[in-house]
């Protein structure tokens, strides 16, 4: 699905990004995480074609997309709804940009993610986790197939995010989307993900790459296995060194 | 709602009751002649045997001001998206903008009427002129200042620029021109009347002038009135539709 290939960045005289390369697979689901500062929304950019990499390449499904525009599909940190739109009218944007909208299915996926009753409110009328929601539903809906979603839940209370979680990890194994999920939370990443790429800083280089074994559909008590504790305690070996 | 109405207006409302008042008594006490001013019995006798009369006139003015705010509006909307599209075009123009926005366009009255006579096309630039200016900087201010956020996530998703235009820099600044629209409203019935002054059949103006130079003050006063009227009835119009374009705005968030 995707692949970067060597893919390095600098920002002036600064080094951010330094020969990345990574795999996403069909219908995976794959976290990066690396302390703030460390790039990773910067791969994000040039992922999205928004910023020029000093080397290397990206492919989507074979295809060299870098430096090129419109081939993925984005959920960023803040929800970023527009305020003047409906609900509805909101997570038909993706749509939108591409050219055909399909009410229906919107309608469907809208009602299946517990959204129903908001349909026609305004962003405004919403809670911070709501508007996630849209916001993920919003990606999802967007005719790509690989989804960027940028510490898209770093900005909720605890409770909330692990609601959001179970959400997220209940509307997407149905879609089988695949995603690139950036995190600085370890439980969220091994939780989530399939694969979790650990970043090293100044300049990020990938320092290691676990394959998350846990069996889905997950559920909570996953988070408090004996299992899931030793992977955490093996993640943050990996980042201390 | 209607209670809360009634609750914010009463004060208000109860000092102009009692500034007529004072006014009334006042010139009664005093006896002022009715050409210095006028009590405000006066005027409303006035206003009562005349208004047929200044029927047309009102009509006149209001075609005139509406018609240059519709110009205006267009143009202003116009040059305010040329110069947000076009970075280059902006920076070279964007300056004598803000200073011809400072400058008293009545004193361009004359020339105009040189160039073009005493028709409708001179007050027309006019008024054209006086509303562009509000219009055209609130939008670009408008257009400048979208959310970064939302700009770059309408990047990431792959809008080009037209798309990032019109579905999110122009909704983005709509509260910003509705602010210019507002201003304009009013600006294009005072130029209105002003450029009358120079010259016309028909009009507040042209009645002002008149009834001032014959020293009937009450006409003058009733004239001035319904230029007040108009200009308020103006702003509520674009009040009324701002509200309508506007209802997604969280409330309070603007003011
Ligand atoms: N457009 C830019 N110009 C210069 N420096 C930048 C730019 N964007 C990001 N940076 C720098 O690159 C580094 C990585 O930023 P970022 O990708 O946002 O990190 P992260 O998302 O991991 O927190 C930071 O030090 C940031 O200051
Ligand atoms: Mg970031």
């Amino acid at each position: 699905m995707l692949e970067l290939r060597h893919v390095s960045k600098s920002f002036g005289q600064k080094q951010v990004l330094q020969k990345i390369s990574l795999h996403v697979a069909n219908g995976e689901f794959v976290s990066v995480i690396g302390p703030s500062g460390s790039g990773k929304s910067t791969m994000f950019s040039l992922i999205g074609g928004l910023l020029e990499p000093d080397a290397g390449e990206i492919y989507l499904s074979g295809e060299n997309i870098t430096n090129k525009r419109g081939f993925i599909s984005y959920m960023p940190q803040q929800a970023s709804l527009f305020p003047w739109r409906t609900i509805m009218e909101n997570v038909l944007v993706g749509q939108e940009l591409q050219g055909k909208k399909d009410y229906e299915r919107a309608k469907t996926m809208l009602e299946r993610a517990g959204l129903g009753d908001v349909i026609h409110a305004y962003p405004h009328e919403l809670s911070g986790g709501m508007k996630q929601r849209v916001a993920f539903i919003r990606a999802l809906l967007s005719p790509q197939s690989l989804m960027l979603l940028d510490e898209p839940f770093s900005a909720l209370d605890e409770f909330t995010r692990t609601d959001m979680q179970k959400w997220l990890l209940s509307i997407w194994e149905d879609d089988e989307q695949s995603i690139l999920f950036i995190t600085h939370n370890i439980d969220e990443a091994l939780f989530l993900s399939d694969k979790i790429i650990i970043l090293s800083v100044n300049p990020a280089e990938i320092k290691e790459v676990i394959e998350v074994p846990f069996k889905r559909p997950r559920d909570e008590e996953l988070l408090l296995s004996e299992e899931f504790l030793q992977w955490k305690r093996r993640i943050m070996e990996v980042i201390q060194f | 709602m209607k209670t809360s109405l009634l609750k914010k207006t009463w004060r208000p409302f109860l000092a102009i009751l009692l500034f007529i008042g004072i006014w009334e008594v006042a010139t009664r006490l005093f006896s002022i002649e009715e050409w210095l001013l006028p009590a405000p019995s006066d005027i409303v006798v006035e206003a009562k045997s005349v208004i047929p009369t200044f029927l047309p006139h009102l009509q006149s003015t209001v075609t005139l001001s509406v018609s240059g705010f519709l110009i205006g509006t267009t143009v202003g909307l116009g040059v305010a998206t040329i110069l947000h599209l076009m970075p280059r075009v902006r920076e070279t123009f964007f300056p004598f903008i803000i200073i011809s926005q400072n400058m008293p366009i009545i004193v361009l009255a004359p020339l105009l009427v040189i160039w073009f006579g005493f028709n409708a096309l001179p007050k027309l630039i006019i008024i054209t002129l006086a509303c562009f200016f509000p219009i055209a900087v609130s939008a670009l201010g408008g257009f400048t200042q979208t959310n970064r956020e939302l700009v770059h996530y309408m990047k990431m998703m792959g809008a080009n620029k037209a798309q990032l235009f019109w579905k999110l820099e122009l909704p983005h600044a709509v509260p910003s021109i509705f602010s210019g629209l507002k201003i304009a409203g009013t600006y294009s019935v005072m130029a209105a009347v002003v450029s009358e002054w120079l010259g016309a059949q028909k009009g507040i103006g042209v009645f002002m002038t008149l009834a001032a130079s014959s020293y009937r003050t009450s006409r003058v006063f009733v004239a001035i009135i319904v230029a007040m009227i108009i200009s308020l009835a103006f702003y509520g119009l674009i009040l009324l539709l701002e509200k309508f374009f506007i209802r997604w705005q969280q409330k309070g968030e603007n003011n």
